[in-house]
């Protein structure tokens, strides 16, 4: 006889065992349909593997183990999967899961089966992946995959395998019955867990209540190394730490497993179902469950195929409904009710009790705790269960902890022995929940902590980004004011030539002759500060200087076009060029500029100077330079007025119209963005001339007045020349050349799309000009708001009229953005029924309703501006009455009405567009709600 | 040497003492290099107590800050989203009185997420701007949805919307995050009970 230890505490509840017992275990009739829950384990819901109608055989792979800790589902009749959605399960919440459900064709037909023949030679990983394929979890309630469980040697070295024979808890008799039936099973079962554990002892521990068992088995394991160990009963002697202790003397540490002391442990039911899944191939589709209670006229042991409903058990036991107290799945000491019948048999289903009421009469009333500590005396655990009660009530989780609430294994001993009915178990259930939860939130804190802090990284990253960028942009637009000449240099050497010896010979010259120019102005610089008689020698050098460089410059200028019209029969060449020549023109305008500037100066130092011949001399010089700066603008402007000659030449023998368009609508771009540049020059200009003319005026000089104020007409007349070519340009867009491949239709849908996005750029442009509309205006009003305080009533009313005109701008802008916006919707709602001309009967229906939903996205934006308009109104309004401006309130009530009346009519273009629709309901609804808000 | 101290005990102590000082000072100022510890220490503290929501609730932009006003001086009842719990275990460390919280109590202690109607969002991206915790996603004139899983619940991306198609939905409880209720205490019947809890009367 093997020595045995005991466990603290313990209570020995009336067993009840004997009622099932009085019968062999029978097969359940074969259900009608079965409900297969994806999680009847510990870890990750399997992963169906089938689809709604699909005919499967019984033993078949319904569901897919997902991730390390989870295990396969198979399907435990044959018939069609009817459903794979949420099912009410078994389970303590009452609460639905995902299930597959399938509908028996009666037949029962099993796939084929694999059994492992000569296991005793397989290796261990062939028996691993056998029992994880069988889909087999513990049997004694816990269900964690038992696969997983038996890996447990890869990381600790275990000495003892313990089987769970034990079977501790009250009415419960179907591992009893199992073992009495299939001794042999178990016996096989321990051996295949023997060889795969490897322990130098296997322990089978069975209370003494069991003697029909005891004996099979022992039968059974003679000539084995496997031990059967009979322990006395003592209730929850089947605990696996409490069984390890009663059979090893060891104890499981607090928070550890039974593999840290070496140990590991099974249930017998396990091991049945590990034996049919090797030597027969089986999986887990069917167990032993007890059906007991006097509620049952029938108390016997079924094995039963899992998913069966329990309603079918039910009347197979013959279940009385109105002497039943409750209904429970598993025993009376750690089993939960169960709400409703129409619940499935699950793998861990060891038991279904149906007590009377006088078995099990209602629970008593919660009275207060008395402190008598008897539950300490019942604690298999050894913890403090008054205490742990204490501190759940008082939600006091961390004391709880460091109590050990969460080694209690919930087994209802010290409820069991409370005089004050105290239901303990829950009070533990409840604080361990609320700990887990706790901790989730704790872990979801941190992550939401560390996804705030990257944001804000990430913000003030984008932030200096976008910083650094503009700081880029302005010293950027800063340096060619400054360094012209630079440029013009570097540019000019940078242009890749064609006839690259010839070029570089020019450069050379070129850079010679610039430096002899500078050496030029240098000496007759000189000359004129120390006010030499004799001039004209130097001047006479400068302007050779001059000339030589103006040829070179000419001859690197016909040098390039030259060589770019010999060999450059490709588009993208002949642009390149162009853009080269419009590089090297706008260089040379700006070289020219600065030359005026230069001879202006040179012309004020002479004026100052007083010499008369000088004055003269410089003023040549000056009127030359602007020849010559007019000359460089000429060609500019020719280049860029003349949008790229040699493309339309090639574009018929280039069949592809849009590569074509393509390139006109980048031409078109550039020359757009040359206007805008220019205008904006020339509005410098006038910003300078208008300066100058005010010096002029301070110093009292009335032909300079003159002279400054042509100068700032002709400034003017300029600006309004780039501006009208700027509008041209913006007014129209490069679709005229396409037209040729007007039956092209690919062509067509690519014109229109350009169209598209020219009109989208307008309207884009459009919306910027009624934002800086608004701007003016503003700056207006607080200018006016200014005058109006300092008092001076002329330049009240300038700013009166400024504020005006400015306001007529705006509603010009806006004039012309709604203009746009119709016009983009007129062009948006063009290609659709052009489409659905040509596709005719196809998919017009379906269009329609795309640009619709379009239509009503644009008019749910209007909306919400609308909307922000109104309560802005609203607000300034308010504003006006607290400051008790008269004026001002009924201004804002006609500013607040008109909001309104907008509004208004955005909600009946909202309206109209939604009843349009049919079927979108809840947008409608919402509407009116708003209506009715409003 | 000896002899002078045992001549001069006075002046030995003197001595020994200023030796003494030096050394422990010493100690300490090169300790206080050493081992410096950079911020301070309690807003971290207070800061791992919050509950990260990043609501601005208590009014100030985001936990740490109100940590850092919390370390300052401030109230430790503004944070509705972490509820008594959190008060309290802020009342513990800073040593204060625990104080009932400043919020509407039916705003107390249940978990939301924020919810788009998809088909009535535009697609204007300003609750993406508002979410402190990037749980939003979506592009401009694109619809917009709502990561579960990392929404917070603070409910700020509610007021930026244009359209109003943003719900708190309460958090739905699932067999996955249900738990035990709580035992109603005494003279009361635990309606899930069972006969481990009936006294042996079976």
């Amino acid at each position: 006889m093997r020595k045995t230890w005991d466990f603290h505490g313990g209570i020995h509840p009336e067993e009840n065992k004997h009622q099932s017992t009085q019968f062999p275990i029978v097969d359940a009739p074969l259900p009608n349909k079965v409900i297969l829950p994806l999680q009847q384990h510990i870890g990750a819901p399997a992963e169906p593997v089938v689809l709604v109608g699909e005919k499967v055989k019984t033993g078949q792979l319904i569901a897919k183990a997902d991730g390390f800790i989870s295990a396969n589902i198979h399907a435990s009749i044959s018939g069609t999967v009817v459903a794979i959605e949420d099912h009410a399960i078994p389970h303590a919440s009452g609460m639905t899961d995902e299930c597959i459900i399938i509908e028996s064709d009666g037949q029962d037909e099993w796939v084929e089966l694999e059994p492992l023949a000569d296991w005793e030679s397989a290796s261990v990983d062939q028996l691993l992946n056998k029992i994880a394929s069988a889909g087999i979890v513990g049997m004694g309630g816990a269900g964690f995959p038992t696969a997983v469980k038996a890996r447990t040697r890869e990381r600790h070295s275990i000495d003892t395998l313990v089987i769970n024979a034990a079977e501790c808890e009250p009415y419960i008799t179907s591992d009893d019955m199992a073992m009495r039936t299939y001794p042999e099973q178990v016996i096989t079962g321990a051996k295949i867990l023997c060889q795969l554990v490897d322990p130098s002892s296997c322990l089978i521990g069975i209370e003494d209540n069991k003697p029909e068992a005891i004996k099979a088995l022992q039968d059974a394991a003679k000539g084995t190394h496997i031990e059967v160990v009979v322990i006395p009963t003592k209730y929850p002697s089947g605990g696996e730490k409490q069984l390890i202790q009663i059979l090893t003397g060891r104890e499981v540490p607090s928070g550890g497993l039974p593999a840290d002391i070496g140990v590991v442990c099974q249930n017998v039911g396990t091991t049945i179902a590990i034996y049919k899944a090797i030597t027969q191939g089986e999986p887990l589709i069917s167990r032993v469950t007890t059906l007991t209670g006097n509620a049952f006229n029938r108390r016997q042991n079924f094995t039963v195929r899992l998913g069966t409903p329990i309603n079918e058990l039910l009347e197979l036991g013959d279940f009385d409904q109105k002497a039943a107290s409750r209904l429970l799945m598993g025993g009376p000491m750690m089993g939960f009710s169960l709400q409703g019948d129409e619940l499935p048999v699950v793998k861990t289903t060891n038991c279904l009790l149906a007590p009377t009421h006088d078995e099990f009469p209602d629970p008593e009333l919660e009275n207060p705790c008395i402190r008598c500590g008897m539950c300490e005396q019942a604690c298999p655990a050894e913890l403090l269960p008054q205490q742990l009660h204490w501190f759940a009530k008082a939600q006091e989780f961390e004391k709880a902890q460091l109590f050990n609430l969460f080694d209690c294994i919930e087994c209802g001993a010290c409820a069991f022995v409370c005089p004050s009915h105290i239901p303990l178990v829950q009070y533990y259930r409840y604080a361990k929940a609320e700990i887990r939860r706790e901790d989730e939130e704790a872990k979801k804190a941190e992550r939401a902590k560390i996804r705030f802090e990257q944001r804000q990284a990430r913000l003030e990253r984008e932030e200096a980004e976008k910083a650094a960028k503009r700081k880029a942009r302005m010293a950027a637009s800063a340096k060619p004011k400054t360094a012209p000449a630079a440029t013009a240099a570097s540019a000019t050497s940078s242009a890749p030539a064609l006839d690259e010896a010839e070029q570089k010979k020019l450069k050379i010259q070129r850079a010679a002759a610039a430096v002899a120019l500078k050496k030029a102005d240098k000496a007759l610089a000189e000359g004129k500060e120390a006010n030499a008689d004799n001039l004209a020698e130097p001047e006479q050098a400068q302007q050779q200087a001059q000339q030589k460089l103006n040829d070179i410059d000419s001859k690197l200028g016909t040098a390039k076009p030259s060589a770019s019209s010999a060999a450059a029969p490709a588009n993208s060449q002949v642009s390149e060029e162009r853009e080269k020549a419009l590089k090297q023109a706008k260089i040379a305008a700006a070289a020219s500029k600065a030359a005026i500037k230069k001879a202006e100066k040179a012309l004020a130092t002479a004026q100052e100077a007083g010499d008369e011949a000088e004055i003269k001399a410089k003023e040549a010089d000056l009127a030359t330079a602007k020849a010559n700066a007019d000359k460089a603008a000429d060609k500019l402007k020719a280049l860029q007025s003349a949008p790229a000659p040699s493309a339309t030449a090639t574009a018929p023998t280039t069949d592809n119209s849009a590569a074509l368009a393509e390139q006109q609508k980048a031409e078109h771009e550039k020359a757009l963005k040359q206007a805008k540049i220019a205008a904006a020059a020339s509005k410098a200009a006038i910003k300078k001339a208008e300066k100058a003319l005010v010096t002029a005026q301070e110093a009292g000089d009335e032909a300079d007045i003159k002279a400054k104020e042509e100068a700032v007409a002709t400034a003017k007349a300029n600006a309004e020349k780039a501006a009208d070519k700027l509008k041209a340009l913006q007014d129209t867009p490069p679709s005229a050349a396409p037209s040729a491949a007007a039956g092209n239709a690919a062509a067509l849908a690519q014109q229109t799309e350009q169209q598209k996005a020219e009109q989208e750029k307008a309207l884009k442009q459009a919306k910027i000009a009624a934002a800086a509309s608004k701007a003016a205006i503003k700056k207006a009003e607080k200018a006016l708001t200014a005058a109006q305080e300092s008092g001076d009533a002329s330049e009240i009313q300038n700013c009166e009229q400024a504020l005006t005109t400015a306001k007529g701008k705006a509603e010009a802008a806006a004039n012309k953005l709604a203009d746009l916006q119709q016009q983009a919707n007129a062009t948006e709602a063009k290609p659709a029924a052009d489409t659905n001309a040509k596709t005719s009967s196809s998919a017009p229906s379906e269009e329609d309703t795309a640009a619709k939903g379009k239509a009503l996205k644009q008019a749910k934006i209007i909306l919400a501006a609308t909307r922000t308009a109104l309560k802005k109104a609203e607000k300034a309004l308010a504003e006006a009455e607290q400051s008790g401006d008269a004026d001002a309130i009924s201004e804002q009530q006609q500013t607040l009405a008109r909001c309104q009346k907008k509004f208004a009519d955005a909600e009946q273009k909202m309206a109209e567009l939604t009843g349009d629709e049919q079927g979108n309901n809840t947008v409608s609804k919402g509407n009116e709600a708003d209506t009715a808000s409003v | 040497m000896t002899e002078f101290f045992t001549n001069h005990p006075v002046l030995a102590a003197v001595i020994g003492l200023l030796v003494l000082a030096s050394a422990f000072g010493a100690m300490l100022g090169y300790a206080s290099i050493r081992f410096k510890v950079e911020g301070n220490p309690i807003v971290d503290q207070i800061d791992n107590l919050l509950p990260q929501t990043q609501c601005g609730q208590c009014g100030h932009p985001g936990c740490r800050p109100y940590a850092e006003a919390i370390a300052n001086g401030d109230d430790i009842n503004k944070c509705p989203p972490g509820g008594e719990s959190t008060m309290e275990a802020l009342a513990e460390l800073m040593g204060r009185d625990p104080m009932p919280l400043d919020a509407d109590l039916e705003d107390i202690g249940v978990k939301k997420v924020a919810y788009i109607r998809e088909d009535e969002c535009i697609g204007c991206t300003k609750c993406i701007q508002a979410c402190p915790v990037d749980a939003i996603v979506g592009a401009t004139k694109l619809m917009h949805t709502v990561i579960a899983k990392e929404c917070t619940g603070c409910d700020l991306c509610v007021e930026p919307c244009p359209v109003d198609c943003i719900d708190m939905l309460p958090v739905e409880t699932t067999i996955k995050n249900w738990s035990w209720p709580v035992p109603e205490g005494p003279n009361a019947r635990f309606s899930t009970q069972v006969f481990a809890t009936d006294g042996g009367q079976a």
